[in-house]
């Protein structure tokens, strides 16, 4: 099982110093949960299916995908693949040092690997 | 304990017996009631509930002659080995009296027959009754059906409860059918303690106001676990009767209702298949929940409960 609450507290943990959301979802894009500010032009569930569309778009000419970086006008959008069902992207601002942003990334994705993978191990 | 269950389905004669049965277990539609004829001697309907269970119902005409029957000649064939009598009074009956009689009579039958049987008397087409009257007319019948009941009882000098039955009051038009029905199937299923614990659990962990187990056929409820008060004692009945119809639709365009989300600012309702026999509801205060990770636990919960229905 999987606590809405629980996922949202670790999910925010990261949103210190320049990082300002982060996102749970599947590989079809479907959200599980956002934390963070709500931009105003593009809803949490929309950039969470663009997220995922080009994570796959990607995919199809590199194998073995690790991680993506996207920098985009106002910010920088880091999004790598945790128990090779789930995406977790987060999104910091542009001034925010990108090895910070990578760190918090990878730290938070091992953290969440071993209880997604028991819980998608559980779905067989 | 064998997982058939003899259910009779007795009352006098244009009651609403067939019809109540073509609805709940046949995917009638209420309208569809009126092309019902009269039911001669007995119809046996044997039903599939929640997968393993077989009810076995026996729809008992009502004429009078059928009903002499029943009581004299084949008394033994119709009474022995009876789980439950449903037993439908029809409200706007001029001669009740004499209904209360017969029923009396059958309750005899049966307690003689088989003594551990439960009994279920609905009040039946109280749509006809003006609403504000409603109530107490109901108040006024079921009081009447319990003193037969007891008159039934007192003489056998048996100490079964069963005896002195629960009224329920109904009409195909509405959810009340649903509500009815609900209550005697709640008595037929078994485990239905674990699954109420169980859905407690599931439910605390996703935070949820309310989740609620239908039957997948009947869409009848089976268990529900309430985590916070709802003002309307009716929902789960109203629930059950417009997704069925739904259902329905959906299958006359040749699709299989998968699963249903509602949402609004105040809450999100998602309603899916669950085991092989059932269909679940949950029902969160938040608007925003997301979808996947609801399914996604769903899933993971089916396991369990399926484990709690095959469980001997």
């Amino acid at each position: 099982m999987l606590r809405q609450k629980a996922l949202v507290d670790v999910l925010g943990q990261v949103n210190t110093s320049g990082v300002d959301g982060s996102w749970l979802f599947n590989k079809e894009g479907l959200l599980l949960a956002y934390v963070g500010t709500e931009q105003k032009e593009v809803a949490s569930n929309v950039s969470s299916a663009l997220l995922a569309s080009v994570w796959t778009a990607l995919e199809r000419r590199a194998n073995d995908l690790k991680e993506t970086i996207l920098v985009l006008e106002d910010g920088v959008i880091v999004c790598t693949l945790v128990a090779r069902s789930m995406m977790l992207a987060i999104r910091a601002s542009k001034q925010t040092d990108l090895g910070l942003v990578r760190a918090k990334l990878h730290s938070l994705s091992a953290y969440l690997e071993q209880p997604i993978l028991s819980i998608s191990h559980d779905l067989g | 304990m064998s997982s058939k269950r003899k259910v009779l389905l007795m009352g006098k004669s244009g009651s609403g017996k067939t019809s109540m049965r073509s609805i709940i277990f046949a995917n009638y539609i209420a309208r569809d009631c009126s092309r019902l004829g009269p039911t001669i001697e007995v119809e046996h309907a044997h039903v599939k509930f929640l997968g393993n269970m077989v009810l076995h119902l026996w729809d008992c005409g009502g004429q009078e002659s059928f009903m002499e029957n029943f009581l004299v000649s084949q008394k033994d064939q119709i009474f022995k080995n009876v789980q439950v009598l449903i037993y439908v009074f029809d409200v706007e009956s001029r001669e009740f009296e004499k209904d209360l009689r017969y029923y009396q009579s059958c309750l005899e039958a049966l307690l003689q027959n088989s003594p551990n049987a439960q009994v279920f008397c609905l009040i039946h087409k109280m749509d006809l009754i003006e609403e504000d009257k409603r109530e107490e007319t109901f108040k006024r019948r079921e009081a009447e059906v319990l003193r037969y009941s007891e008159l039934a009882a007192t003489p056998l000098q048996s100490e079964r409860q069963n005896a002195v039955c629960q009224c329920f009051k109904s009409s195909i038009w509405d959810e009340t059918l649903y509500k009815a029905w609900s209550a005697i199937v709640y008595h037929l299923v078994p485990n239905v303690g674990t699954m109420e614990d169980k859905l407690k659990k599931f439910g605390a962990i996703l935070d949820a106001d309310e989740i609620i187990l239908f039957e997948r056929a009947t869409f009848l409820v089976i268990a529900h676990a309430v985590l916070r008060e709802h003002k309307d004692p009716h929902r789960f009945e109203k629930v059950s009767n417009i997704i069925k119809q739904f259902k329905l639709s959906c299958t006359k365009m040749g699709s299989k209702l998968d699963s249903i989300q509602v949402r609004n600012s105040q809450f999100s309702a998602f309603i899916d298949s669950f085991t092989q026999n059932t269909y679940v509801m949950i029902v969160v205060p938040d608007g925003n929940a997301s979808a996947p990770m609801i399914t996604m636990n769903v899933k993971n919960a089916r396991k369990v409960f399926e484990a709690i229905e095959t469980k001997p």
